[in-house]
Parts: C-alpha cells; sequence; structure tokens
C-alpha cells in the first residue's frame, strides 16, 4: 500500500486514522497513548495535505515531497517531546514519594493538597471523566458536518471536512481539557488544521513557511513541555484551576 | 547583511546563557555585571544596524519600513531601560530575562524585517513563546501566585496561538482574493479574522481574558515584554500591513466603521470594568485593554490625525507602560515580593515610586503636558470628526479609566501605612532610572512636535 498518497486504496485507512488520532486525544489523558496518537495525526495530516496540494512543481526531499517530511519531522520530534514529558513527570512523582509522606503527617499546605487531589483521579476510574470529552467529540463532530456542508470554500469535500474537523477538534479539547497537556495537544490539533488549509489553497510550496510552521509546532511542543515540568515540579498536578478552587473552597 | 541582522540576536543569546553557565554569577562578579552589559550592548548594535542603508535585501525579502525603523528604535531602547531597571531590582537573578529579552527583541526584529506575512505572523507567535519563560520566571513566589502566573501563561499562550491562526488564515484568503478578485466577499472574512487575531494579540475587550491575571501576577517587566514591546511591534506590522492592503480598511468606511465601533465600545467596557477591578495589576490591564481600543478606532478611522494619534499612543502606551512597570517592580521589591491587595500608605515609605506611578498613571489618563496627551487628543479630534456621540464616547473611555488610576492610587499610596509592613528602601539606581523615565514623559509631554513629525513622516514613508 502506497503510503506517501492517498488513493482509493487507503483513503479510508487515512480517513479513519484521523478520525481515530483525534478521538483518542480528545478522549484519553494517558500520555503513553496521546503521544503516539499525536505522531499519528501528524504524519496522516502530512499525507492528506499532500494530497490536496494542487501545485505541479513541487519541493522535494528525495522521493519525498518537503512540506510531508517537515510536517512528519515535526509531528514526531512534538511527539517525542510529549512522551518525554510524561515519563519524567512519572519519574517526579516517584521520587516525591518520600518528601510525601513526610507532608503527609504535616496534613497541609496546597501542595500536599493537589498531590491528594491528583492520586485519587489517577488511581480511580471515573467514567464522569469521559463522559465531557466525550460530548465535546460529538459536539465537534455535528459542527464539522454543518460547517462542511453549510460553508464548502475549497471544493475539495475532504480538504474542507478535514479542516473543519482539526479545527472544531482541537477547540473541543483546549475547552475541556484541564490540565497544561492537553491544552497544548489541543493547540497543536488546530495548528495542524490551518497547516492543512494552507496546503489547501496556497498556490506553491515556500520551504521558509514550510520550515517556519516546523519549527513553531516543535517550539510550541517544547513550552508546553516546559510549562507542564515547572508547573508539577512545584504543585505536583497538571491540573490548572481546579486544585486551586477546591482549596479555597476547603478554607472557606 | 541580512544574516547579521537576523542572526546577531539569537547568537548573543546563546552567548550570554554559554557565558553564563560558564562563569556563574553566584561565583563571578563580573558575571553579574555582564549578564546586563550585553544584551544593552547587542541592542544598540541592532538599532545602528537597522539604520545601515544596506539592511535592505536586493530581492525585497526583506526591507525594514520608515515605521519599523522608528518604533524599533523606540522599543530597543526602552527595552534596554527596562533590562536595566530589572537588574536593580533582581529580576536578573535567575538568568533567564535578559536572554530571553534579547531573544524576543530578536523575533519582534524578524517579524519587521521579513517581507513575508506568513513568516512574520509565526515570528510573532515565536515572539510570544519565548515571553512566557520570562512571564514564569517566578523563582521563591508564593504557591498561588505561582499558580495564577502559569495560568496566565497558558491563557496567554492559547491567545497567541489563536492569533496566529487567524492571521494565517486571513492571510491565506487574502492570497486567494488575489489570484481571484471577483470574491469580494472574502474581504468580509479576511478583516473580521484580523480583527479578532489582533483583538486577542493587543488584548482588546472582550478578547482580553489573558490580561489581568498576568500582569497581576506576572514579574512586572516581563509584561512590559508583552504589552509594551510585542504588542506594540504588532501594532506596527498591523498599520504597514493595511497600507499595503488598504483595500481592507483605509480604503473600505464600511469596514471601517465596524472596526471603529467595535474599538470604542472595547474602550468604554474595558475602562467601566476597571473601575471594579480588586487589584493594581488587573486595573492596568484593563485600562491598557481600553488604550488599545482607542488606538484601534484612531487606525480604522478615516481621518489622518486619528492615525497620527493612534501611531503616538502606540509609542506612548510602551514607554508609560515600563514607568509603571517598573514602579510596581519596585514596590514589590520593596515590599519583599508582598502582594499589593490591602496595602496603603506607600507613598511616604516609596515617594519615588509614588511621583512615577502618579505620573505613568496622569499620563495613560492623557492629562495635558504629559506624554500621554497628544495621543489621546488627537484621537478624540479623529472621533469628534466622525460626530458628537463618537467623540464623547472616547472622551468617557478615557475619562472612566482616569477615575480608575486615581482610585487605585489613592487607596495604595495615600492614607495611614498598613501597621507592622516592613519595606526596604528604594534603591538609588531604581530611583534614577524611575525620574528618568518621568522627565521623558514630561518632555515629550512639553514638546511633542518633533515626534509627532517623526510619526507623520514615517507614516507617509517620508522619514
Amino acid at each position: 500500500m502506497d503510503l506517501l498518497s492517498l488513493n482509493q486504496n487507503n483513503y479510508v485507512f487515512f480517513v479513519g486514522l484521523l478520525l481515530v488520532s483525534s478521538v483518542v486525544l480528545a478522549v484519553y489523558k494517558d500520555w503513553v497513548l496521546l503521544a503516539p496518537a499525536l505522531v499519528v495525526q501528524f504524519l496522516t495530516v502530512a499525507v492528506i495535505a499532500n494530497e490536496l496540494n494542487e501545485t505541479t512543481v513541487r519541493v522535494m526531499l528525495g522521493v519525498i515531497p518537503l512540506a510531508v517530511f517537515l510536517k512528519g519531522v515535526s509531528g514526531i520530534v512534538a511527539g517525542i517531546i510529549f512522551y518525554l514529558t510524561g515519563y519524567a513527570l512519572v519519574v517526579e512523582r516517584r521520587s516525591h514519594l518520600a518528601q510525601e509522606e513526610a507532608e503527609k503527617s504535616e496534613r497541609r499546605g496546597l501542595r500536599y493538597f493537589f498531590r491528594q487531589q491528583e492520586e485519587a483521579e489517577v488511581y480511580r476510574f471515573r467514567y464522569v471523566d469521559y463522559v465531557l470529552p466525550i460530548g465535546a467529540v460529538i459536539i465537534a463532530s455535528g459542527t464539522t458536518y454543518a460547517l462542511a456542508t453549510l460553508v464548502p470554500f475549497s471544493g475539495n469535500i475532504l480538504g474542507d471536512f478535514a479542516f473543519y474537523w482539526l479545527g472544531c477538534i482541537g477547540t473541543a479539547i483546549m475547552v475541556v481539557g484541564r490540565d497544561i497537556l492537553k491544552l497544548g495537544i489541543g493547540l497543536l490539533v488546530a495548528l495542524n488544521g490551518v497547516d492543512l488549509l494552507y496546503a489547501l489553497l496556497r498556490n506553491g510550496d515556500s520551504p521558509l513557511v514550510l520550515g517556519a510552521s516546523a519549527t513553531a509546532t516543535i517550539l510550541l511542543a517544547l513550552l508546553i513541555s516546559y510549562l507542564a515540568l515547572l508547573f508539577y515540579a512545584k504543585m505536583k498536578t497538571l491540573n490548572l484551576s481546579e486544585g486551586l478552587q477546591r482549596k479555597r473552597r476547603s478554607e472557606a | 547583511m541580512q544574516f547579521l541582522i537576523i542572526s546577531l540576536p539569537f547568537i548573543m543569546t546563546a552567548f550570554i546563557m554559554g557565558f553564563e553557565s560558564l562563569f556563574p554569577t553566584t561565583n563571578f562578579q563580573f558575571s553579574r555585571r555582564l549578564r546586563v552589559v550585553w544584551p544593552i550592548l547587542t541592542l544598540a548594535v541592532m538599532v545602528l544596524l537597522i539604520w545601515q542603508p544596506s539592511a535592505t535585501g536586493e530581492n525585497g525579502s526583506f526591507e525594514f519600513s520608515a515605521l519599523s525603523k522608528l518604533f524599533l528604535t523606540l522599543l530597543f531602547s526602552l527595552t534596554g531601560l527596562a533590562l536595566l531597571s530589572a537588574d536593580t531590582m533582581g529580576f536578573l537573578n535567575t538568568g533567564r530575562f535578559s536572554p530571553v529579552t534579547l531573544a524576543v527583541c530578536g523575533i519582534v526584529q524578524a517579524a519587521l524585517y521579513i517581507t513575508n506575512p506568513f513568516l512574520v505572523t509565526l515570528c510573532f507567535v515565536a515572539a510570544s513563546f519565548f515571553s512566557i519563560v520570562a512571564i514564569v520566571d517566578l523563582a521563591g513566589a508564593r504557591e498561588e501566585r505561582f499558580v495564577k502566573s502559569v495560568r496566565s501563561a497558558v491563557r496567554y499562550l492559547i491567545a497567541s496561538v489563536l492569533f496566529g491562526l487567524m492571521l494565517f488564515i486571513a492571510l491565506i484568503f487574502l492570497e486567494r482574493l488575489r489570484l481571484d478578485p471577483q470574491q469580494v466577499g472574502l474581504i468580509k472574512v479576511v478583516v473580521a479574522m484580523l480583527a479578532v487575531g489582533f483583538a486577542l494579540r493587543l488584548g482588546i475587550f472582550p478578547f482580553n481574558l489573558w490580561l489581568p491575571e498576568m500582569l497581576e501576577e506576572v514579574p512586572g517587566l516581563a509584561g512590559f515584554l508583552v504589552v509594551g514591546l510585542i504588542n506594540a511591534a504588532a501594532t506596527v506590522f498591523l498599520i504597514d500591513f493595511l497600507q499595503k492592503n488598504p483595500a481592507l480598511l483605509f480604503d473600505n468606511y464600511e469596514e471601517a466603521k465596524i472596526i471603529m465601533m467595535l474599538g470604542l465600545a472595547g474602550a468604554v467596557l474595558a475602562g467601566i470594568l476597571a473601575l471594579g477591578q480588586n487589584g493594581l495589576g488587573k486595573m492596568v490591564a484593563y485600562t491598557v485593554s481600553s488604550d488599545y481600543g482607542l488606538i484601534l478606532f484612531g487606525l480604522a478611522s478615516p481621518h489622518t490625525v486619528g492615525k497620527n494619534g493612534a501611531l503616538f499612543e502606540v509609542a506612548n502606551l510602551a514607554l508609560l507602560q515600563l514607568l509603571i512597570f517598573t514602579c510596581l517592580g519596585l514596590v514589590y521589591y520593596c515590599n519583599q515580593g508582598i502582594s499589593l491587595q490591602g496595602l496603603s500608605g506607600l507613598g511616604q515609605r516609596m515617594p519615588v515610586a509614588a511621583v512615577g506611578l502618579a505620573v505613568g498613571f496622569l499620563g495613560m489618563g492623557g492629562v495635558p503636558l504629559l506624554s500621554g496627551f497628544t495621543g489621546k487628543y488627537l484621537i478624540i479630534q479623529s472621533a469628534a470628526q466622525e460626530g458628537l456621540w463618537w467623540a464623547l464616547a472616547a472622551g468617557s473611555a478615557i475619562a472612566i479609566c482616569v477615575v480608575a488610576y486615581l482610585r487605585y492610587f489613592h487607596s495604595l499610596f495615600m492614607g495611614n501605612a498598613t501597621p507592622g509592613l516592613k519595606t526596604r528602601p528604594e534603591p538609588r539606581a531604581a530611583m534614577a532610572l524611575i525620574l528618568v523615565l518621568v522627565g521623558i514623559v514630561i518632555l515629550i509631554g512639553l514638546w511633542p512636535a518633533p515626534a509627532l513629525d517623526w510619526m507623520n513622516s514615517a507614516l507617509k514613508g517620508t522619514f
């Protein structure tokens, strides 16, 4: 099966990959699943964007179009950054077990409170956690269908659908996401959508723009990773708001 | 030459980081001095390079407009002062602020130098990324302040990326429009995308959700990087972009009127909300939103005075924000990081910060004889040319902000001193810097003609 261009044999495969990876990114919160799903989505978008770009003279890197190469590489690098961040957080969590025991005896402090909260979240399966993201995915699907049928702009049904889908699902992830990594993933998904639009509507490859876009993707992944690690190192959680609000309520 | 201009700040950023790791400031006294000397020297060289005739590329890929040259010179000079001010108050101690500042300056310069608007968009997004490192540079901060800072940084990150996405989509549609001029309906889409994108970037109400918490919690001079440096440069880019594409706004009164209304409405509403804030930083954030609303109005207005006023106000905003953030930074420094909420009577303990903040606030309020007067006067004049209600709306936005400034200034600096509060004396270097900035604000207020002439010439491209 040719994996660098869309044809009748692999059309369903790539569209399916785009949908499945987006749903995984929206619904799950485990970084072991999120990082590979992000890489898969980037690679899928690279192939779809390459197919949608109707430029006759493409900038090639050997046999691979430069756009596909840069998109794929930036996705892989972003995925690795997220994977390493998740791994670092697990290591960080383990290394603080001893300190945690000491803090438990004090029974106070914002950090202790956050940690208690996170333990409850990590070790307990709550179907409620999945209701909101699944609801968001359903709403994003409906919105995508409505936009792609009511406001088609490119004359290509796959292009319209993929752009709207990535935009809607990226926004949905940001709206329901409560931690820094999820928000970052939402941003990257939305960024993917715009890259697709660029391929869809613009005539001609601009290596500089493609390179800058890939650099921006990697920088964004690095920044999200930096913020996540910085926040986790001090607060022992990635959740930005809920912990602080509950702590205030309990103090009140 | 072009390569040197683009790469110099990044080479120096890497050099400073390498130098500080080789000669840690904890062990080497000279390294502590050099961490502020290197970036200031680099900024000075960057300003010299900007004005070189050979800076313009032969194939048109790189070019500084007259407006860019003028504003980059101003912004880099202010950034140099910001670095000096940060040094006097210990904000450079973590070792991240000065390299990040230099990197942000480098990206902002690239954004106003590169002519490809797609690359410019990515440059502004990248500048936001780097500024976030300065925003969360909070060694030893309380937990709650730290959480709020990171939260505001994440909000700012989302706003910045959305700004980039909006601008990117607008540019793609604009290119489509150039290829097929029959699709006139796309102009509305492009203008809407540009308006929302820049409202997110500049923090114009109601797209300013990221701004209040940031200015309340982050180190003051990081606030200058965002509000004073990047936003001012983004406005300059917007003006250049609109001049190159006059069909979008400048020659399109129908669309411009909507933008003018939105800008003015945003200015009034942000002013009203500034009155009800429970923190000085949040109040400043809403007044900045209000000011950018007025600037948007001035830019969109069909009258030359409006555009001149908006341009003057952008420069004034950068200057006054530096003054205000320096004073707030000094207050934080003297209070040893204690939150300003609930404090009063600081005027007796920190007279120079009080004077600086008073001048900054009155300048932002457009009081005569201070630098803020000219820009606001021109904007109101432009509003008056549109009609009485427009002028009344612009005037009331400014008046509400003045009330908010006076109210918060009174509660913090006047009245009885907070009992039991231990404060450090104001550092002499910081006092001198504040007084210099106050002098500049008064000088421009008394004699705005040369600056106004430069801006006018730059806007016409004859500078």
